[in-house]
C-alpha cells in the first residue's frame, strides 16, 4: 500500500470506521512503515487532545471569530506558499488543528465572567463559515478532493464524536443578518437539511446504534490489550 | 388471489414507508433560524471532508431516513446522552467502542 492511501485510511481508522481487510491493510502498512505510523500516532494524540476538551466552555463570539481568522489566514499563507517551501500536510495538519485549539483554551481561561452561554450549535468546530455562497452543486455529486489548505481544515472534522469544543455565543436570530451568512442556502443544503442538521449524529451512527452493547463492554487496564489475555 | 394480494400487501407497505420517510424530512424553510446556522455551519464541515467521509455519511444519511419513526427517536436519544457524557466518560465510552468493534471483527 502507498502511503498517501495509507493517510486517507488513517482517518477512518481513527473513528474505527474502517473494517475488514482495511484495516488488515493498514496495520500491515504501519507495521512496516516508521512515517506513517508517527503520523498516526499524530492523529491519536490530536484525537485525544481534542476529546479532552470541556463539553460545555462558553466562548465569546469575538473571540471565536479571532481564532478563525487567525486560522483563515494561516491557511491561506500556506496555499500561496510555493510548493517547494511548503511544509508537508502531516505536518502542517495537526499543527494548525492544535494552534487554533490551544487558542480558544487560551481565550477561554481568560474570558471575562459576564460572557453568557446560549444554545450552542451542535459540534462548533474551526471550521468557520464561509462569505461566499458555495458554487451550487447536485446532492451527492462531490467537489473535488481538498486542497492543503482545506485538509488541515478537515483534520478537525474527522475525529468520531462531536469533538468536546467550546460552546459559542448564540447566534443572531436572523442568520441572513450574519454578514458571512448568505440568505439563500446552496441547492445541495436546501435539498437536504436534515442531513447536515444530523451530521454529527449521523457521523456516530454506529455508536448510538450499539449505545448499550458499548457501554457494557468491558475495559482492560491497558488499552489494546485483548479480553483475558 | 392470495399471491395478489400478499403482494399488493407488500406494495402499500413500502409506500408507507417511503411516505413516512418524506414526512420526516423537512424542508429548509422549515428549519428555525438557529437551525438553519446550525445546518450551515456544518454543510461548510462537510464540504472540506475529503469525498470519501462525505459519501460515507450519505451513506449513513440514506439509512437513517429510512428508519422507523421510533429508531430514529431512540438514535436522538442515544446521542443526546453520548453529548451529555464529560471528557473522561467521552474517553472511556470511545476506548469502549474501539474494544467492541474489534471483537465484532
Amino acid at each position: 500500500m502507498r502511503c498517501g492511501r495509507a493517510q486517507r485510511w488513517m482517518t477512518a481508522a481513527v473513528d474505527a470506521e474502517l473494517g475488514g481487510w482495511r484495516a488488515q491493510a493498514l496495520e500491515r502498512h504501519l507495521a512496516d512503515c516508521a512515517e506513517c505510523r508517527q503520523e498516526q500516532d499524530r492523529s491519536e494524540r490530536l484525537d485525544a487532545l481534542l476529546a479532552g476538551l470541556p463539553l460545555d466552555t462558553p466562548v465569546s463570539t469575538q473571540l471565536e471569530q479571532d481564532t478563525l481568522r487567525r486560522v483563515r489566514i494561516a491557511a491561506a499563507d500556506e496555499a500561496e506558499r510555493p510548493a517547494r517551501f511548503r511544509l508537508p500536510t502531516w505536518i502542517t495538519a495537526p499543527v494548525l488543528a492544535a494552534a487554533a485549539v490551544l487558542a480558544v483554551a487560551v481565550g477561554v481561561t481568560r474570558m471575562s465572567p459576564t460572557t453568557t452561554a446560549g444554545p450552542a450549535p451542535e459540534a462548533p468546530g474551526v471550521v468557520p463559515p464561509v462569505a461566499s455562497v458555495p458554487a451550487p452543486a447536485p446532492r451527492l455529486a462531490k467537489a473535488p478532493p481538498p486542497r492543503t489548505a482545506d485538509r488541515a481544515a478537515a483534520a478537525d472534522v474527522a475525529p468520531p464524536e462531536p469533538v468536546e469544543t467550546p460552546r459559542v455565543d448564540p447566534p443572531p436570530s436572523d442568520p441572513s443578518r450574519r454578514p458571512d451568512l448568505p440568505s439563500e442556502p446552496p441547492p445541495e443544503l436546501a435539498s437536504a437539511p436534515d442531513l447536515f442538521m444530523d451530521l454529527n449524529l449521523l457521523r456516530n451512527m454506529e455508536k448510538l446504534q450499539h449505545y448499550d452493547a458499548i457501554e457494557t463492554t468491558t475495559l482492560h487496564e491497558q488499552d489494546g490489550e485483548p479480553p483475558n489475555g | 388471489m392470495k399471491r395478489a394480494v400478499t403482494l399488493g400487501a407488500l406494495a402499500l407497505l413500502l409506500l408507507a414507508g417511503e411516505a413516512s420517510a418524506q414526512r420526516y424530512a423537512r424542508d429548509w424553510s422549515q428549519l428555525s433560524p438557529d437551525e438553519q446556522r446550525r445546518a450551515w455551519e456544518n454543510y461548510e464541515r462537510y464540504r472540506q471532508l475529503p469525498q470519501d467521509r462525505q459519501q460515507f455519511i450519505d451513506r449513513r444519511y440514506q439509512r437513517f431516513q429510512g428508519m422507523a419513526p421510533e429508531e430514529k427517536q431512540r438514535l436522538r436519544e442515544k446521542y443526546d446522552a453520548y453529548r451529555r457524557q464529560n471528557p473522561e466518560q467521552r474517553r472511556d465510552f470511545n476506548k469502549k467502542y474501539k474494544r467492541w468493534k474489534g471483537e465484532k471483527r
